[in-house]
């Protein structure tokens, strides 16, 4: 990974918009930034292919697949048995950020 | 019952074992459905989808075959309680086994009792342990680090509150960690050796790069990221028969980096037994349902009956009980404890104090000490982090009222900084004690360089920069200032230095602040001071800890010390009057434990609706009144003295029975330095009140009671005692014997001289010279009494240094006078008085009266000595130059 403090910004920033994920759920719950941190490395990693492809299809269509990344990071928390319903949350906080812009940074910053 | 899922999934399906027994098969679908079911977690918050996991989990673990379901019959029939022993594939570990479920819940059953154990390792199936007949020994380890996001700091007190209420009846030693940090963990075993359980509750995630990870605190109260490793290391030599990881998902994994989760781990590595939590769980859920594990542990019950008492306690609340897990290295999951321990009316802890290392620092060693918050706080300002508006602090005040706990808590952070020399000031901030310690730690540790720069002809500012520049780099110093008050003077209802205060302080506080937290100054106040020299304010460069009085759970845990209050009828008065001051409270403890001896009522009556301070006199009082009046004239007398002293000092007026009751009613203060003799003090709290019951006569007699001490101390002291002999002349002049003043003072003021304190030599001389009337001159000249003209000369002298001739030559012309009349007119003594005054006159370029005195000197060496003598050459050479000046001028 070329530019880690890209990937670092971008967690922190989910972490900023989502400050009362604690009080909804009234939970011993530190987990959140670990999930967004688990989400942006490895499950961005794991779908890099499919992102890079993402890119070549203009801004339009990468807001479009804000739900189609939601659903697909689900899938890995999922598969890697990560605390539910937190990483569902999780995943929707950090796809809602998706545009061309931001693609761009973490497909550069992801691929070495 | 071992029950083993197969590894290996063969033809799409898994083998279940009974004892290592093929019994039947499952489908590796339905597994996988099962555990996307158990991934999302419904089960938790929804006891209908709970119930629906925990009955396939059953059909899982029970086959076509009914295996399950006649050894529960088979159990059941024989009264014996059920251990099943599941050993689950890592790929399988999410799956809730807590929830299996016939009928009901199995862990509800009651025929028969059924527990449900993870599997770790089968290390220690074979080993035996017999219960102890003792109490249970919990340390209680609550972190949670003050820069969590989310808000998520946890109130750890209410959580140690509601446990130490829960237990302290029950046969439980509960050690409660103050600093939430793998450090105070170590260090506790090291105190406590073993501990049955070990409990460590906050929050628990999963990093990135770690793997599995316990948010504990640094010494400063931030995150510490603590890996399995990391806690290990910390335990390995004292382990726990039970470690309790109560935070989120600490018995579960999630699988990113394919590492086990924290409680796996800890069993792996060598613990016999680990609770955790299955997935996040409520603080009150794990809360209650810690609280019944307690007790059924303190019962001496087995740790799988405990367990499992503990859920059906909390069968009504659905959401914890599932979550616990239980791992096991199979070790026996018998009673920590021997059933039958008796219970206690009170769980208490003994109060000791220890004092620092040569110094007068007294900390509690055992006790609650709390103030977690302020300790941290504490560490960070010592340590140089920037506060919340970007400024790092040259030094901490802990400011709050007397028995507050300011001195122990400044003596828990000095403990945190083992690396530094601890120079200790206690009341008055004097230039010469502080280059004094200074001097005696250099000798101690042969520091050439911090020697050199005492000695140099430099001033007290001047030498501080020097020491900052050249010796405390390599030498790190803790400066404590103790009981500061004592500098302040009350001006417009706010605190000012006293005088002769800012030359000390403010070098030192302009250096601490380019020693880069190398050195570090803590002082201690009752009270706010303004601080400016120059127009700055000093007093922002430090940084404020305001102690106020316990409250809530540091109150309840101070109180848990106090077991007689507690046990009283008249508990809540005493805890009202205590006003969470702790060492009020332990006075008021003092009472309660010996109620019959006190009138309460006119206690009650006397201290209702007053203040703190009316209090605290109050009950000083009445504990030195019902002793008897030969206690309270013994304590009133004894406050004479200002400073600690040994046991002789009090001799005259009352024995050793009547000191020690006093250290026992703790109105006085005893200090053992090892290879040391003891020494004794009254309380200074209370000390200028019951000296202040002393009457004027009385008080004469003290004060040369008290001089007479230490002028004892001072003929056998080796070399001069800075502390002796100001006590000496302080007690010499409030006793009117100005001569015996004068004769200390001498020796003090050359010994200030030696350490270039011009300006302390000549106030602390002039404070006595203000006192030589004509009345005391004629006295020394009639007891032929050399010390007073000495005094005056010297005192001439430190004026002439600083460059105040007329006043040098005042008091030369005042030692003259004594010197013709003592000696006569012949006496080297004489000639020196003429020599100085020559010299005086010579500085303000009156050569003529210098020259008259010179020849009037030299005439008297010439006769005495003879021509040759080198007193008579000086004198001879003083001469000629200021003739030859008389001649230029």
């Amino acid at each position: 990974m070329k530019n880690k403090t890209y990937l670092d910004e971008f967690i922190i920033s989910c972490l900023e918009e989502n400050d009362d994920q604690s009080e909804q759920t009234n939970e011993k719950f530190i987990g959140w930034e670990s999930l967004i941190t688990i989400l942006v490395y490895q499950g961005f990693l794991i779908l890099l292919p499919e992102l890079k492809e993402w890119l070549k299809l203009g801004a339009v269509a990468i807001v479009l697949k804000r739900k189609g990344l939601e659903k697909k990071l689900i899938e890995y928390a999922e598969k890697k048995e990560l605390d539910f319903p937190q990483a569902e949350k999780a995943a929707a906080c950090v796809s809602k950020r998706l545009d061309e812009e931001t693609l761009k940074n973490i497909v550069e910053a992801l691929d070495k | 019952m071992h029950i083993r899922i197969d590894a290996e999934v063969k033809d799409n399906k898994r083998t279940i074992l009974f004892e290592d027994i093929a019994s039947h098969h499952v489908n590796e679908d339905q597994l996988k459905q099962l555990l996307k079911d158990s991934v999302h977690g419904n089960w938790k918050v929804d006891p209908k989808s709970g119930a629906a996991i925990g009955a396939s989990l059953y059909d899982i673990l029970n086959g076509s075959g009914g295996k399950l379901q006649s050894l529960i019959s088979d159990a059941g029939q024989t009264g014996a309680e059920l251990n099943l022993n599941l050993d689950i594939p890592y790929g399988l570990n999410s799956l809730p086994f807590e929830l299996v479920k016939n009928n009901t819940f199995l862990l509800h059953e009651n025929n028969p009792v059924i527990h449900i154990i993870r599997k770790v390792t089968d290390r220690n199936r074979y080993q035996q342990r017999e219960p102890e007949p003792r109490s249970l020994r919990v340390l209680f380890v609550a972190c949670s680090p003050i820069d969590l996001p989310y808000d998520s700091v946890l109130n750890f007190e209410k959580e140690e509150d509601l446990i130490q209420s829960s237990v302290e009846k029950l046969p439980v030693d509960l050690t409660i960690e103050d600093s939430g940090n793998l450090e105070g963990i170590r260090e506790a075993l090291i105190e406590n050796e073993i501990f049955d359980v070990i409990h460590i509750t906050g929050h628990s995630g999963h990093d990135q790069k770690l793997g599995p990870i316990f948010y504990m605190e640094s010494e400063i109260g931030a995150l510490e990221k603590v890996t399995p490793s990391m806690l290990w290391e910390a335990l390995r030599d004292n382990l726990p028969r039970v470690l309790f990881l109560s935070g989120c998902s600490t018995g579960k994994s999630n699988k990113v980096n394919e590492t086990e989760f924290f409680a796996f781990q800890m069993v792996k590595q060598g613990i016999s037994t680990v609770l955790g939590w299955g997935l996040p769980v409520s603080d009150t859920g794990a809360t209650r349902l810690t609280i019944e594990l307690y007790k059924y542990f303190g019962m001496g019950k087995s740790i799988a009956e405990s367990v499992s008492l503990s859920r059906q306690a909390m069968a009504d609340f659905y959401h914890p009980w599932p979550l616990l897990r239980l791992f096991s290295d199979n070790s026996p999951l018998n009673a920590l404890i021997a059933r039958g321990q008796p219970i206690r009316r009170r769980h208490t802890r003994k109060l000791k104090y220890k004092v620092l290392e040569d110094s007068q620092v007294k900390v509690l060693a055992d006790g609650f000490v709390g103030r977690r918050r302020e300790i941290q706080k504490g560490v960070r300002i010592l340590r140089g982090f920037e506060d919340e508006d970007g400024n790092a602090k040259s030094g901490l005040i802990i400011r709050g009222p007397a028995g507050i706990g300011k001195s122990c808590l400044a003596g828990k952070l000095i403990e945190r900084f083992k690396d530094k020399e601890l120079i200790v000031i206690h009341g008055e901030l004097k230039a010469a004690d502080l280059l004094l310690k200074l001097k005696k730690l250099f000798d101690r540790k042969r520091i050439l360089d911090g020697l050199r720069i005492l000695k140099a002809e430099l001033e007290f500012k001047d030498k501080i920069k020097d020491l900052f520049s050249h010796v405390f780099p390599e030498l790190p110093i803790m400066f404590y200032f103790d009981d500061f008050e004592q500098n302040l003077v009350p001006k417009q209802g706010r605190y000012e230095m006293g005088p002769g205060i800012i030359p000390v302080l403010s070098p030192l506080l302009e250096a601490l602040e380019w020693s880069e937290g190398k050195t570090s100054l803590i002082i201690t106040s009752r009270y706010p001071f303004i601080l400016e020299h120059d127009g700055e304010d000093l007093y922002n460069k430090l940084g404020e800890i305001t102690l106020m009085a316990f409250r809530d759970a540091d109150l309840k845990k101070k109180n848990a010390e106090l077991l007689s209050i507690l046990n009283s009828d008249h508990k809540e008065m005493y805890l009202e009057l205590g006003h969470g001051n702790p060492r009020l409270l332990e006075w008021i403890e003092l009472i309660a434990k010996e109620e019959d001896k006190y009138d309460i009522d006119a206690l009650k009556k006397a201290c209702d609706n007053q203040n703190e301070d009316f209090i605290k006199e109050y009950i000083t009082d009445i504990l030195a009144r019902t002793e008897g009046t030969e206690f309270e004239l013994f304590i009133q007398k004894a406050s004479v003295y200002r400073k600690p002293v040994k046991a002789s000092a009090f001799n005259t007026f009352g024995d050793d029975a009547l000191l020690e009751k006093g250290v026992d009613l703790t109105l006085f203060e005893k200090e053992k330095a090892s290879g040391h003799e003891a020494i004794y003090w009254v309380m200074p709290v209370i000390r200028e009140q019951q000296w202040a019951k002393v009457d004027e006569d009385s008080q004469h007699e003290m004060h040369q009671e008290a001089l007479t001490f230490y002028e004892q101390q001072i003929a056998t002291d080796k070399e001069p005692d800075l502390n002796n002999l100001e006590e000496a002349i302080f007690h010499a002049l409030v006793s009117n014997n100005i001569r015996t003043a004068c004769k200390y003072s001498i020796r003090l003021g050359s010994h200030l001289d030696q350490l270039v304190l011009y300006r302390d030599s000549l106030k602390m001389q002039l404070s006595v010279a203000e006192k030589i009337t004509d009345k005391v001159i004629d006295e020394a000249i009639s007891e032929e009494d050399e010390n007073v003209a000495t005094l005056l000369n010297n005192l001439g002298m430190a004026y002439k240094t600083l460059g105040e001739t007329t006043k040098a030559i005042e008091y030369y012309e005042k030692a003259l006078r004594i010197d013709l009349n003592v000696f006569g007119d012949q006496h080297p003594k004489v000639a020196i008085r003429y020599n100085n005054l020559g010299s005086a006159y010579k500085t303000l370029g009156e050569t003529t009266k210098a020259i008259e005195y010179f020849e009037k000197a030299l005439r008297i060496f010439t006769t005495v000595y003879g021509e040759n003598h080198p007193n008579t050459k000086t004198v001879n050479q003083n001469l000629e130059i200021t003739i030859q000046e008389a001649k230029k001028g």
